[in-house]
């Protein structure tokens, strides 16, 4: 066969090839822009905050004890703490003034609520409540022999008082949990107190959220019922003698 | 004596062509009366315009749980094109979508709210398949995507600092609308 045969044959087979391909590329685009359509996407970007007012910030402290060289106890009106040991000798008195402090108004309705578990033998130490702390008779605490106390007006047909916007601040700043006695926020050590006895006082707190049928109508019963059946509540660190 | 006329060829060739030709011009001139009948068409194609937006209002929304449940956003979705369109919205969560939270959609005037439905393999997206259409040149929707707790003990629980008084959740979200033209 001829150079220029040749030639013309792979320059025929060439254009046959481009012309099919461009014939096939051509059918793809035609049948692919039958199905095209238009899309359009929109993002935006959101932030969702979701918080819950469970109630004011609130605390239960009591002030640091410092033991004397003589064994008698004083206490700081500065230092606050959760907790103090006691190595106690018969005869004295030891400082304890239990307090709770709810920082400013509520911003929903609540009532306070107070565990107290006695480790106490009342013949060598003896302490009451102060008159605002209502006894809920059968209500078992969260903590195991805890009795609980709700904040009332006084007497067990007081009515617990609601702690709100309305509520005034300087009422709610200092709660104290112990009566007073001559010597102030102080428990008596008696002289009979066995050596070696071992002497646990604890207090837990609660703000408990209450709804507008509560409020309206806050009761003794109702107080027993909202502490039972509470939705949300708030736990204060607990003061803790020994 | 007699006298023998010749015919001439040449011209009488000459003569029929021009009486074929003066057919042929009278035939195709008009001048024969015949019906006659025309019609005349004209295609012609334009690309159909898309044209849409989908606006939303703030894109920070809180909910104070202890006041109230849910809290809304609010889009919305136009169609300008010259073309219907479908539409879908997808919201993806930087964490898994919370148990104790729903999220709805209902169009402005629509008597019930359709749920979102949670990606069950990675829980962060929440999906509103086929939410809507809209026909073409003007037709617009409404809507609000509303977040409702429905467990605030589980709200409660999972976050932390119970002891203050107060806890806050945020939840960071990014949401596709995605217009389709329809066939």
């Amino acid at each position: 066969m001829k150079l220029t045969t040749v030639r013309k044959l792979n320059k025929s087979i060439r254009i046959s090839s481009a012309t099919i391909a461009f014939v096939i590329i051509t059918v793809l685009a035609l049948s692919g822009g039958l199905y095209a359509k238009y899309v359009r996407e929109f993002s935006f970007n959101g932030k969702l905050t979701i918080s819950v007012d469970l109630a004011e910030s609130f605390s239960l402290y009591e002030h640091q004890v410092a033991q004397n060289s003589d064994g008698t106890f004083i206490k700081s009106d500065g230092a606050r703490v959760v907790s103090n040991t006691y190595y106690v000798v018969p005869g004295i008195d030891i400082p304890k003034d239990p307090t709770i402090e709810i920082k400013g108004k509520t911003k929903i309705p609540a009532l306070l609520y107070i565990e107290v578990i006695d480790g106490v033998d009342h013949k060598e130490i003896d302490f009451s409540l102060e008159s605002h702390w209502v006894l809920l008779e059968g209500v078992q605490g969260a903590h195991e022999g805890a009795k609980v106390y709700v904040y009332a007006t006084g007497g067990k047909d007081g009515r617990p008082i609601v702690l709100d916007n309305n509520t005034n601040p300087d009422s709610i700043s200092n709660i104290e949990i112990l009566t007073e006695n001559q010597e102030g926020n102080t428990l008596s050590v008696s002289s009979r107190a066995k050596y070696g006895s071992d002497i646990s006082l604890v207090f837990y707190a609660h703000l408990v959220q209450i709804d507008d049928k509560y409020k309206e109508n806050a009761s003794y019963t109702n107080a027993i019922d909202l502490f039972n059946n509470f939705r949300t509540k708030i736990t204060s660190v607990p003061a803790e003698s020994e | 004596m007699s006298q023998k006329s010749k015919m001439n060829i040449p011209m009488l060739a000459a003569c029929i062509l021009l009486c074929l030709t003066l057919i042929s011009v009278h035939m195709t001139s008009g001048l024969y009366a015949r019906y006659v009948s025309r019609d005349s068409g004209e295609d012609s194609a334009r690309v159909a315009s898309f044209d849409v937006e989908a606006k939303w209002g703030d894109n920070d929304v809180s909910i104070s749980a202890t006041q109230e449940d849910n809290g809304s956003y609010n889009f919305t979705i136009t169609n300008n094109s010259e073309v219907d369109v479908k539409y879908d919205l997808v919201l993806t969560f930087e964490e898994a979508f919370p148990k104790y939270l729903k999220v709805s959609i209902k169009e402005e005037n629509a008597e019930l709210a359709v749920d979102g439905t949670v990606d069950e393999e990675n829980g962060k997206v929440v999906s509103f398949a086929n939410l809507g259409m809209l026909d073409s040149n003007g037709d617009s929707a409404n809507y609000e995507l509303t977040f409702t707790v429905i467990d605030i003990d589980a709200l409660v629980d999972s976050a932390s600092g119970e002891d203050s008084g107060a806890i806050s959740v945020d939840l960071q979200f990014n949401a596709v609308v995605r217009l389709e033209q329809i066939d």
